[in-house]
């Protein structure tokens, strides 16, 4: 593998070289990250892409939620996708993934090593957008055509740090989102992301519900855990990494206010969290 | 079935949340929520105890019935067993030191 094309970024606060032989595709991860590069810094984690052109692109479409299976064996973790199919070793902290040379299949496999790493580093990869608002950080989650990138258009006075999928961090006894790239429809139709290579500490996080009427219900303990497992990214079969992902679970909901928003197409619903 | 041994499916990871287990079952990736008398039952099966073991358990901690225990005991470890939380043996399980 040629490591003179590589690029190193960093997400969730991990530094990741990703490197190919295939130097329009280390271009590529250059521009398609470019809120996320680190000069200098030594990667923990190491990405190989592989080019493999009979990857079918046109199974990629903004919008469509993505399947991902994965397996593990052994410490290894296996995914396959429509556009890409790779494994990452969770001891050496190596990975590989063959997909075509575009930005969109490596987006997905960078998701999916995120979501079995970050367990084993407290933390996890959610379904949600995650927004500063008075230098306190919100998360809105919910599956696909939830409404979350409507309220990241509805909050375009405020920073955005993600607007699909955020990365959770607990660093210094506080959990921390992201500035994360795994854009959804606000970054694919032009519109201003703000992707910060910093974080921020979480205040809340909020379950959306599309209604006429507008009120958060507060969620409870175990109420909290559900909601907050059954919107993770990626859940593997590795009894370990599902163990931790509960335990963090669990901590990241007694730690941040935990409701379920429900909000109509306007941005009054500020005024509820701001309430509550 | 009364001798036979219980325990935990190895696969599983699960919390307990005041005192009701929140259990992920990697197969599908669903989550489960047991209820108090399900959730001692569940943590109970160490692979060591027989199910009548785990009867005597649930009379003990809940003070209820024999009769009552054995038939709730019984239909709980069926469901958790075909929900594949729960493994019946007909020997015991090595505890690991």
């Amino acid at each position: 593998m040629n490591r003179r094309n590589s690029v190193i970024i960093s997400l969730g606060g991990i530094p990741i070289r990703i490197q190919s032989d295939n130097k329009l595709l280390v271009d590529l991860a250059q521009y398609g990250f470019r809120g996320f590069l680190l000069p200098t810094g030594r990667p923990v984690i190491t990405v190989s892409v592989l080019i493999d052109d009979t990857r079918d692109m046109n199974a990629y479409s903004y919008g469509k939620p993505h399947h991902t299976s994965v397996v593990s064996d052994s410490g290894k973790f296996f995914a396959k996708g429509s556009t890409y199919s790779g494994m990452f070793d969770i001891l050496s902290l190596e990975g590989e993934v063959r997909q075509s040379v575009a930005i969109a299949p490596l987006y997905l496999f960078l998701r999916f090593i995120l979501s079995v790493y970050l367990p084993f580093k407290g933390g996890f990869v959610l379904h949600s957008n995650s927004i500063l608002k008075g230098g306190k950080c919100f998360l809105f989650s919910g599956k696909p055509q939830s409404g979350k990138s409507t309220v990241a258009r509805l909050s375009s006075n405020y920073e955005i740090l993600s607007d699909d999928f955020s990365i959770v961090r607990k660093m210094g006894g506080f959990f921390r989102a992201f500035g994360s790239p795994f854009w959804g429809h606000v970054e694919a139709r032009g519109e201003n992301i703000k992707n910060a290579l910093g974080c921020a500490s979480i205040a809340g996080i909020y379950f959306l519900s599309k209604d006429t009427n507008v009120y958060a219900e507060k969620l409870g303990r175990k109420e909290s855990v559900f909601k907050i497992i059954e919107n993770m990214a990626i859940l593997s079969k590795d009894r370990e990494a599902n163990a931790r992902l509960l335990s963090l679970a669990d901590e990241f909901a007694c730690a941040v206010n935990c409701g379920i928003l429900h909000f109509k197409l306007d941005n009054s619903f500020w005024r509820c969290i701001d309430n509550a | 079935m009364l001798n036979m041994y219980v325990s935990q499916n190895k696969e599983i990871a699960y919390r307990v949340i005041e005192d009701e287990a929140i259990i992920l079952t990697p197969e599908d990736g669903m989550l489960h929520n047991l209820n108090p008398v399900a959730t001692v039952i569940f943590e109970f099966a160490n692979g060591t105890r027989q199910v009548k073991d785990i009867i005597e358990k649930i009379c003990e901690e809940f003070d209820i019935e024999e009769r009552v225990a054995h038939r709730d005991c019984l239909n709980f470890i069926e469901d958790l067993v075909h929900k594949k939380m729960l493994v019946l043996s007909g020997k015991p399980a090595k505890l690991s030191k």
